[in-house]
């Protein structure tokens, strides 16, 4: 029952939660000293809540397909690749 | 497939368009890869080709970080010729045994440089940067770097040295900033050098080779034409077209569904948009330039 309201509320609120969660990471990040924490590690953790998040939902509830977590797991690694152009 | 498939979702199963489904971004990261060791090899075959022109001259530097000690009530340094050639030299070095580092693959010291120079000194440091477009940008990186910031902030701190000087590193035109600290006073207690906020003492009985002081006395600045691409602006350019195309077809994707009356219950738009859009800015953000 109990996991069954988790994944509820996961389906209702999580991605507009995380979406704006993630804004606001991001935003407060930036404004760390760089040497502190990278734009890279900022990505890296974003890209970790967001995958992680989205498998936890498709163990929870089913109705997120695997097939849309390769979707994430995709569009992270393209930021992922395009960011790490500017690494020497 | 039909070729409107590929910008919006299909008339009947209504799945993604092409350009968005993951198929579609496997192959945009696969030709980003391409682009990355395609410009790689080039740079290798082409030296001087690729690369980062920037506008950085010795004087600003100085200025700027003397503005940031006296914004902290420390007293400004004065340049120093000896760290000059010094930080010449380091530069010079860099480029003929292709290092970014504190110590050359060779086994040259900071002190090495230094001292090569006639420079006698209680206490020395090093900050390196490379690949900023300005003056400016290289100090800021510095002062966002704790253990860099610790030397431009540090009291005990009398005189500065400062190169910057263009070359080929990795195949790539580059520009290198070299700053050097120093107090020439001399004092009771074996000389040290802080380099990336720890201090290293010098052996007392250190002897600079003769190839360094060879190296400090001949070092001069020499110019290399401009570079003909600047491999980072490509990158920049490229990757937020591509996270552009993305986040456009995505909001296509979302009008049709929603002007078809479908809900795609495996569609996120909103997060996907989101994350695209921390991806973007931080792509902005970026810079080449890196410090040491």
């Amino acid at each position: 029952m109990e996991n069954k309201q988790f994944s509820y509320y996961l389906r209702k609120h999580n991605f507009v939660s995380f979406s704006f969660v993630a804004l606001f990471i991001t935003i407060w990040l930036t404004t760390l000293p760089k040497s502190t924490i990278s734009t890279i590690q900022i990505i890296w953790l974003l890209s970790l809540i967001f995958v992680g998040w989205s498998i936890i939902h498709h163990f929870l509830d089913k109705s997120l397909k695997m097939e849309v977590v390769i979707e994430y797991l995709v569009t992270v690694g393209l930021v992922m690749v395009i960011l790490l152009s500017f690494l020497q | 497939m039909k070729f409107r498939h590929l910008f919006i979702p299909h008339t009947e199963t209504h799945q993604k368009a092409h350009l968005i489904s993951w198929h579609g971004l496997v192959i945009y990261i696969l030709l980003f890869i391409l682009l990355q060791v395609g410009f790689s090899i080039f740079g290798y075959t082409n030296p001087g080709v690729l690369g980062v022109d920037s506008n950085i001259d010795q004087k600003s530097v100085i200025e700027f970080t003397n503005e940031e000690r006296q914004k902290m009530g420390l007293a400004p340094l004065s340049e120093n010729l000896s760290l000059d050639k010094a930080a010449q030299a380091k530069a010079a070095n860099m480029f003929s045994e292709n290092y970014w580092a504190h110590f050359a693959p060779s086994g040259k010291t900071p002190w090495d440089f230094i001292q090569g120079s006639g420079y006698r000194f209680s206490y020395a440091g090093e900050n390196l940067a490379k690949n900023f477009y300005t003056s400016d940008d290289v100090v800021k990186a510095w002062m966002n770097s704790p253990s860099h910031k610790e030397n431009i902030m540090n009291p005990k701190y009398k005189e500065i040295g400062i190169a910057v000087v263009d070359g080929v590193l990795n195949g790539q035109k580059t520009t290198l900033v070299v700053q050097m600290f120093g107090t020439s006073t001399v004092l009771a207690q074996a000389p040290s050098v802080n380099i990336n906020g720890q201090n290293i003492a010098v052996p007392e009985n250190h002897q600079v080779s003769p190839e360094v002081s060879h190296l400090v006395a001949s070092a001069q600045t020499q110019k290399i034409s401009p570079s003909v691409v600047n491999p980072y602006a490509v990158y920049k350019t490229v990757g937020i077209a591509v996270l552009s195309l993305v986040g456009f077809l995505l909001i296509v994707d979302f009008m049709v569904l929603k002007r078809r009356g479908i809900y795609r219950f495996s569609s996120h738009h909103f997060a996907s948009l989101s994350f695209l859009t921390a991806g973007t800015v931080s792509i902005i953000g970026m810079n080449p330039g890196a410090v040491l």
